[in-house]
């Protein structure tokens, strides 16, 4: 019987690259989010998020909370390292993810943005760029709001969050998802989940 | 704009009544300038015009110890950081009303019409920029082509003043 040496990836294989050849980027900008309950963890597959059905219901049960039309960044992950072992100088263990989310929906989000501070660790961010949604695999670990005044009487005030979350080997990246336009409709407008009651 | 010119005018005349009791003043909104064309000048002169194309003079008048037009000189477009996908947009509108009198009968002179009753009509909304009492360059870029020489007791000064506004574009698409 011969050895097997086992590498991370299956089989060693790493997948193959796209190219593109029209030089298409993605654009900038956190320009919407949502907090997904962590009872949904298990439930996070492609085909649930890109489900506009699967959203709408998650929203209508209170288990989705979606925050259109922000302005924000997402800084990429840092890496969190200890003391490597064998020849690794330094062993990576995860990534360290902060998002931080404008909303300019300022009139009566008090009590919201302060339950969700009060309840971060029951929450899994999820946000959109240009055409991708981003979800995160593991819980928030920490949730800082603001909604800081500046002396020009011509700036909005907004509430800015700023939230954190962690993601451990193997899966250190942010799952990127290739948004459809009803997905992309939910981050863009309002909804209000009375009138869809009534209805 | 035509919201602030409004509110400037109703302004300076509260401001006259307050000063001055009532008086007859000749006040004007949006003025263009006319383009003539006669045997010797190619000039033109401020006027109202309305939509059916008839021009109304805007200028002195001795039955009137004051008056004032508004002129729109320019405006510019930038972006401003919108949210979610769109920016928006950012308009400057920069303005200038042409303001004349007749210090005699009005017992005043241009300066302290423009510190008492000009500046103070401008709204928060728009911001002063500058004043210009230098009545023969105001009469030249308003009365291009003529030399229009005012009495010494005519006194006519303008103030530039700047009206920012932000909106989003997809709100002014016409929807037919």
């Amino acid at each position: 019987m011969s050895l097997i040496y086992k590498t991370c990836t299956s089989g060693g294989q790493i997948p193959t690259y796209n190219c593109n050849a029209c030089g298409e980027t993605e654009g900038g900008r956190v320009r919407g989010a949502a907090y997904i309950h962590k009872s949904l963890k298990s439930a996070l597959t492609s085909a649930n998020l890109l489900s506009i059905a699967w959203w709408e219901q998650q929203i209508e049960a209170g288990l989705i909370f979606v925050i259109p039309s922000t302005r924000g960044t997402f800084d990429g992950g840092t890496a969190n390292t200890v003391t490597g072992f064998g020849d690794e100088t330094n062993k990576k263990t995860g990534k360290t993810y902060v998002a931080v989310i404008n909303d300019a929906n300022h009139a009566g989000n008090q009590a919201f943005y302060q339950a969700l501070e009060n309840n971060f660790a029951d929450y899994i961010l999820a946000f959109r760029t240009e055409k991708e949604l981003r979800v995160a695999n593991e819980v928030l670990t920490d949730f800082n709001m603001q909604d800081a005044v500046t002396e020009n009487t011509e700036d909005p005030v907004l509430w800015a969050a700023t939230a954190t979350w962690v993601q451990k080997i193997p899966n250190t990246l942010v799952e990127v998802l290739t948004l459809t336009d009803d997905i992309k409709e939910l981050f863009s407008k309002c909804i209000d989940t009375e009138a869809s009651a009534d209805a | 704009m035509n919201e602030i010119i409004e509110n400037i005018n109703e302004r300076i005349l509260a401001g006259i009544n307050c000063l001055k009791g009532s008086i007859p003043v000749r006040a004007f909104g949006l003025a263009k300038p006319v383009n003539l064309i006669d045997d010797s000048i190619d000039g033109s002169l401020p006027a109202i015009i309305d939509n059916e194309g008839e021009c109304y003079y805007v200028f002195t008048d001795d039955e009137y110890p004051l008056g004032f037009y508004h002129r729109l000189i320019s405006r510019t477009y930038g972006k401003q950081k919108g949210y979610g996908d769109n920016d928006l947009d950012a308009q400057t509108d920069e303005l200038i009303i042409v303001v004349w009198g007749l210090s005699k009968q009005l017992e005043m002179q241009a300066e302290e019409v423009e510190r008492e009753i000009i500046i103070p009509a401008i709204p928060a909304k728009a911001v002063p920029v500058q004043s210009n009492f230098d009545a023969k360059t105001v009469c030249q870029t308003e009365w291009r082509g003529y030399n229009y020489i005012n009495k010494p007791e005519e006194f006519i000064f303008s103030t530039r003043y700047r009206i920012s506004t932000v909106f989003n574009r997809k709100c002014r698409e016409i929807k037919c």
